[in-house]
């Protein structure tokens, strides 16, 4: 910056406003306007000397310090956090992920067809289960359970055959009917299930012997003949359930 | 560097180009290495800050935004990371940092005399700078080293232009003042030498 202006002063006031200094510093000034400044300046001892040591100061300053070149430690530094690729490791890692995200894309397309294609056979939300399949394992559980029971109780039949069987008259008993229930099942905690077998009726005279892991509903009637009309009257004597347990002889 | 040239190589160096980071770095280094040895007044935090923060910026270049000048983003950070020094631990004034300077180095020929001129003045320069508040020496090296506008400088300060010039005009006229009481003892001492 040179302070030696052709311009002849204009304002007599020898004094330059510090403001018009700083707005020169700060290049808000036209050049037209600066030139007079530095010519008002020239007749100002102790603004021109303030201006040259502030212009030296500022000329010092953009004398910029000689960086060294930190080119390959910043490299190495940014390397270690995030790895450079040579051009043509670049091209294959973009190939790599076009390919990883078109397969992604086709996943999820593959997903959404199927998922309108087979609403239910996607979802991972909790469905309702279905009474009737409630129903169809109890019934499969209570079939197994039945069966388990069935040979226990063919096998008090036999041993109860060798009784002396006895036509259904009056003064006598028999044994109606055997309902078996199950143990519960583990599926469906709790819950036991009536099952009843269809069978002929054992007739026994007495009580059955023996017991097997079944509870038998045990109906004693007795039949007598009506003294007046002679009919037959049927009469249930005892109706309780009792449980087998143990394997009969 | 024009705009359009720096974005090429920033995109590259995103996508991992080594040489591309190289050029950016290059072409950053000397400006902000001078912005942070005026504002530290050391050159060993001024190239750890410079360091990190060219670090910072090249694993983070996929978040650029285009619309704003790389300068003031990397220029950011810098300052981010040498305030969190300063926060940790203030750093001390390097006295032997005179002979970093390019005039001493690029001009091996010149007259030893003004060398040494030169080299008293950047001394006081430096002493002068530190003795600034932070803002003050912010500004400053910024308006008058680096030739930020006073608008750019505000929004990287984060302060009103009537803040920026506040600080501007009275670090410039305290910087005069350091230099010249830094002049005059120094050519007193020199007086006194001589007798």
């Amino acid at each position: 910056m040179s302070f030696e202006a052709d311009q002849p002063i204009r304002d007599p006031d020898p004094r330059v406003p510090d403001a018009l200094v700083d707005a020169l510093f700060d290049r808000e000034l036209s050049p037209e306007a600066q030139r007079q400044i530095l010519g008002a300046v020239r007749h100002d001892a102790h603004t021109r000397t303030q201006l040259e040591r502030t212009a030296e100061a500022l000329a010092a300053l953009r004398d910029q310090p000689i960086a060294p070149d930190m080119t390959a430690q910043i490299l190495a530094r940014a390397d270690g956090r995030r790895r450079f690729l040579p051009k043509r490791l670049r091209r294959v890692t973009r190939a790599a992920r076009l390919g990883v995200s078109g397969a992604v894309l086709l996943v999820l397309l593959g997903v959404a067809g199927a998922q309108r294609a087979w609403p239910d056979a996607l979802s991972l939300a909790p469905k309702d289960t279905p009474l009737a399949d409630v129903n169809d394992a109890l019934l499969g559980d209570a079939i197994q359970g039945a069966n388990t029971l069935r040979t226990g109780v063919d096998q008090a039949r036999s041993s109860l055959a060798s009784l002396p069987r006895c036509a259904p008259r009056a003064g006598f008993v028999s044994v109606e009917q055997i309902e078996v229930s199950t143990p519960p099942a583990p599926r469906f905690p709790g819950a036991i299930t009536l099952v009843s077998l269809n069978a002929p009726p054992a007739e026994a005279q007495g009580e059955p012997m023996g017991a097997i892991t079944a509870t038998m509903l045990i109906r004693v009637r007795a039949n007598s003949a009506d003294a007046r009309t002679g009919r037959e009257l049927v009469t249930i004597r005892e109706e309780r359930a009792e449980t087998l347990r143990g394997v009969l002889p | 560097m024009d705009r359009a040239e720096e974005r090429r190589l920033i995109e590259l160096a995103a996508e991992g180009d080594q040489d591309a980071a190289s050029g950016i770095i290059r072409h950053h280094q000397q400006s902000l290495y001078a912005y942070m040895l005026r504002m530290s007044g050391r050159p060993d935090v001024a190239q750890d800050i410079v360091q990190e923060a060219f670090v910072r910026v090249l694993t983070n270049l996929d978040r650029f935004d285009f619309r704003y000048r790389f300068s003031t983003w990397l220029f950011t950070i810098a300052r981010r990371l040498y305030l969190n020094a300063c926060a940790k631990h203030r750093p001390a004034y390097d006295t032997d940092m005179v002979g970093a300077w390019r005039g001493k180095a690029n001009e091996p020929d010149a007259p030893v005399v003004a060398d040494e001129q030169q080299d008293v003045m950047r001394d006081a320069l430096q002493v002068a700078l530190m003795n600034l508040s932070s803002d003050q020496r912010e500004v400053v090296v910024l308006f008058h080293q680096l030739d930020w506008p006073i608008a750019l400088i505000a929004r990287h300060l984060d302060m009103p232009e009537g803040t920026v010039k506040s600080h501007l005009h009275r670090g410039r006229k305290r910087l005069r003042t350091l230099i010249e009481s830094r002049q005059d003892g120094a050519g007193m001492n020199l007086q006194e030498a001589s007798l």
